[in-house]
């Protein structure tokens, strides 16, 4: 196992997670990812790959350990300080997550609207991530009238707004054909390159992970069996 | 913060909007509790005008006995006159009672009709010295002197029911508040549960704002502003219900010519009562809304 550095943008110390006595969903595990790396998280079904990013932007607390991201001590912030911490991050969800009432562009302005981003710079910025995702020319439609991809492609420029340090995809791809899917990956591909984003996917699609050819942190009912690449 | 709240005002009322029915419901619920408790400070702020009208004059009626000769009635009302408790006298006549029992009475005129003579007796009415208002034990020390006067049969003292209608108007107003409040605790909690649904029905919505780092007053703030509006609306409503009551209930006392409450301007709720409902209601939505976050919106 590496040593852990400052330069890390995650570091996991013997974190333990368990819902119930019989249900553990994550077991001692100690993990470090180097800012600006591009790893894929595996494992079979119920392996705990959620679990694990839900810690890390705290939509969940774990049983017991550790949690620094970005420098930050997720397990100790107070409530209050929660939402400053995931403005920092961008999170892209298996199923998509967009607000159905609102068009592509509304989606992804939101965010810095209710940052008190004055309006022409926010505009401009929505407008950059839209096409720099490739789905600027959609941006007056409703989210439900867009393809799959389409969508993905919403939640993945909503993720990139806030110039995040870290990205966490919870199976992007879950939803999506093979050709798709590997566009989306470009899109993280291209981002972590060209801006030095730090980037988490989840994933049990092997073929996709083989095709990258990126760090693999492999989960197994709960335990960290094998880190490569790291 | 500024940010924060025109973000929820606008937020707010979009959702209100959205969710027109759901709303609208809402708003019913609270604008009849608030009704109803307007309706019973309506009764008590009219019984009030009543009991002021009446009130402000201390009226002692002396009914006499029959048969009083020119001479006797002469004698009394000089004794009376002489009374310096007394600020003035009037003497009705057996034919001017019959028709004020006819005015005041006019459901019950038959039972002067094919009578060969005139019941009703004659009376002196006595109005007071006006300082004798705040001296309850001198009036019924009064009143109970002039009962052994010669020829008074009885006396009557029109401050009794003064009193007793001022005590009912002070009574229902307590009752108001009693009966409107519970009302209103309870539209408190059927708007919390209304708004609560809204927030279900807009969880996927919560969750995606607080995945993106939203500050709770964004999350939250869109659904107590509704609460806000909401309540505001129904107090405003049930002001407009008020006031179309109290014309329609004016115009059917006035048809009914009850006698007691004739010349009287009755008065619809003052402007603090007004500016009191307008208040609650938006305490009553703003609670709805806080309260609605319960568990609701935290998970």
């Amino acid at each position: 196992m590496r040593l852990a550095s400052n330069n890390d943008m995650v570091r996991l110390y013997n974190v333990y997670k368990d819902y119930d006595r019989k249900n553990t969903a994550l077991i001692d595990i100690s993990l470090e990812i180097p800012r600006g790396e591009f790893v894929f998280l595996t494992g079979p079904s119920g392996a705990g790959k959620t679990t694990l990013l839900k810690l890390l932007f705290r939509a969940e607390m774990p049983t017991r350990g550790s949690i620094i991201v970005n420098g930050r001590n997720v397990v100790g912030i107070p409530d209050s300080k929660v939402p400053a911490m995931r403005r920092e991050l961008g999170i892209v969800f298996q199923d998509f997550k967009l607000l159905r009432h609102k068009t592509v562009f509304e989606n992804i302005s939101f965010i810095p609207k209710i940052q008190g981003v004055p309006y022409w710079q926010r505009r401009t910025k929505t407008y950059e991530v839209l096409k720099q995702v490739g789905i600027a020319h959609k941006m007056r439609e409703q989210p439900l009238s867009l393809s799959g991809g389409e969508q993905q492609r919403v939640a993945i420029a909503r993720a990139l707004i806030n110039d995040p340090v870290l990205i966490l995809a919870d199976e992007p791809t879950g939803n999506l054909d093979p050709d798709l899917s590997f566009e989306i990956m470009s899109i993280f591909e291209t981002v972590n390159r060209l801006q030095g984003t730090t980037v988490l996917v989840a994933t049990h699609d092997r073929a996709l992970i083989e095709a990258m050819g990126k760090p693999v942190v492999v989960l197994d009912s709960g335990r960290l069996v094998d880190s490569r690449g790291l | 913060m500024w940010r924060g709240l025109i973000y929820s005002l606008q937020e707010g009322m979009l959702a209100l909007w959205r969710t027109k029915l759901v709303s609208l419901l809402s708003i019913g619920t609270i604008a009849v509790s608030f009704t109803v408790l307007g309706i019973f400070l309506l009764v008590s702020v009219n019984v009030g005008v009543l009991t002021e009208s009446y009130g402000d004059e201390l009226v002692v009626h002396l009914f006499l006995e029959d048969g009083l000769s020119q001479d006797d009635l002469a004698g009394l009302q000089s004794e009376l006159e002489s009374d310096e408790r007394i600020s003035s006298l009037g003497y009705v006549g057996k034919d001017e009672a019959a028709e004020r029992f006819r005015r005041f009475f006019p459901d019950e005129e038959y039972l002067l009709e094919g009578l060969t003579e005139n019941p009703l007796p004659e009376s002196f009415e006595l109005t007071l010295e006006e300082q004798l208002i705040s001296d309850p034990a001198e009036v019924n020390t009064l009143v109970a002197s002039l009962s052994h006067l010669p020829g008074v049969e009885a006396v009557r003292y029109d401050r009794g029911w003064v009193e007793t209608f001022e005590t009912a108007a002070r009574w229902i107003g307590y009752a108001g508040f009693a009966v409107g409040g519970l009302l209103i605790l309870a539209a408190i909690v059927t708007a919390a549960n209304i708004i609560r649904i809204n927030i279900y029905a807009r969880r996927d919505e919560i969750e995606i704002m607080r995945l993106v780092g939203a500050d709770g007053i964004y999350v939250r703030g869109p659904f107590v502003i509704g609460g806000l509006v909401q309540g505001l609306l129904a107090s405003l409503l049930s002001i407009v219900a008020l006031f179309l009551l109290f014309n329609v209930g004016e115009g059917y006392l006035r048809l009914m010519k009850i006698g007691i409450l004739e010349g009287l301007n009755f008065r619809f709720l003052p402007l603090e009562y007004i500016i009191l409902f307008l208040g609650g209601g938006l305490l009553v939505g703003f609670l709805a809304g806080l309260l609605s976050f319960g568990r609701a919106g935290r998970s």
